[in-house]
């Protein structure tokens, strides 16, 4: 990145690294990982702008950090059919189905109709136990919710450093479910 | 003023808004948050926001000779 004036938000990378190693210790603090869902929605809705990716994405900055500055992107161009929209569109579909899922589970867990699982399904395949990161016992989908919505964080972040490693530092950012979501929003309310 | 400047190719845009962090000339403006679009005037052409966009939307374009 060039020599430009620094503010704040340019090192809201930290965020991120600090949000994924609060929930290897105890998964609870995954719930803070609802601001980066609302903002982007916040600022879309309410402003027509997508701010949150152009300004304070912590995982898009993390992603710059590593890809650019340490060297580790092949700054290789992303596929056509990534960042076309119908591969982004699928793919925010997907997200949603899989959000929805999530959803469903903490429901089955509140209505005691499933236990509780101390697991992570990274990348929607691996079953990763994590119950190291659960020390005291609190009300069931609490929890059950945790794993969930920290699972969709941290499969995401994986998911963009692949696509960091294999592309270009930000390549996540053009099927990132969020910012396709928040442009969608901001073509429609400026029409 | 330099030979070339860059444009963005809208509809591949993302509006993630990475060129803007890269851009020396502070040259670049997301509208409306649904694509970038850079100033031509401020353009010197280096190429950094072509090289760092992930969807590809920046080309070059040849200024015309006054």
């Amino acid at each position: 990145m060039m020599n430009k004036q620094k503010h704040w938000y340019d090192y809201l990378y930290l965020w991120s690294i600090l949000y994924f190693t609060l929930g290897f210790f105890n998964i609870l603090f995954a719930w803070l990982g609802l601001i980066d869902f609302l903002v982007p929605l916040i600022f879309a809705i309410y402003s027509g702008n997508k701010n949150f990716c152009n300004r304070y994405c912590g995982r898009g900055q993390l992603l710059q950090l590593l890809g650019s500055r340490l060297k580790l992107s092949q700054y290789r161009s992303t596929p056509g059919f990534i960042s076309g929209k119908y591969f982004r569109y699928g793919f925010l579909i997907f997200f949603l189905t899989m959000f929805s899922s999530m959803l469903l589970q903490t429901y089955l867990v509140a209505s005691q109709a499933a236990s509780l699982k101390e697991v992570l399904n990274l990348l929607w395949i691996f079953q990763v136990p994590w119950h190291f990161a659960y020390p005291i016992e609190i009300t069931g989908w609490i929890a059950q919710f945790s794993f969930g919505f920290y699972n969709i964080m941290l499969t995401s972040t994986i998911m963009g450093l692949i696509a960091m490693l294999l592309w270009k530092p930000r390549s996540w950012c053009t099927f990132c479910p969020m910012g396709t979501m928040t442009q969608g929003i901001c073509k429609l309310k400026h029409h | 003023m330099s030979k070339r400047y860059s444009i963005v190719q809208q509809s591949k845009c993302v509006s993630c808004g990475t060129c803007l962090h890269f851009c020396p000339r502070n040259a670049i403006t997301i509208i409306h948050g649904t694509h970038a679009q850079i100033n031509k005037d401020l353009c010197i052409g280096c190429g950094l926001c072509k090289k760092e966009c992930p969807a590809d939307a920046i080309y070059f374009q040849e200024r015309e000779a006054k």
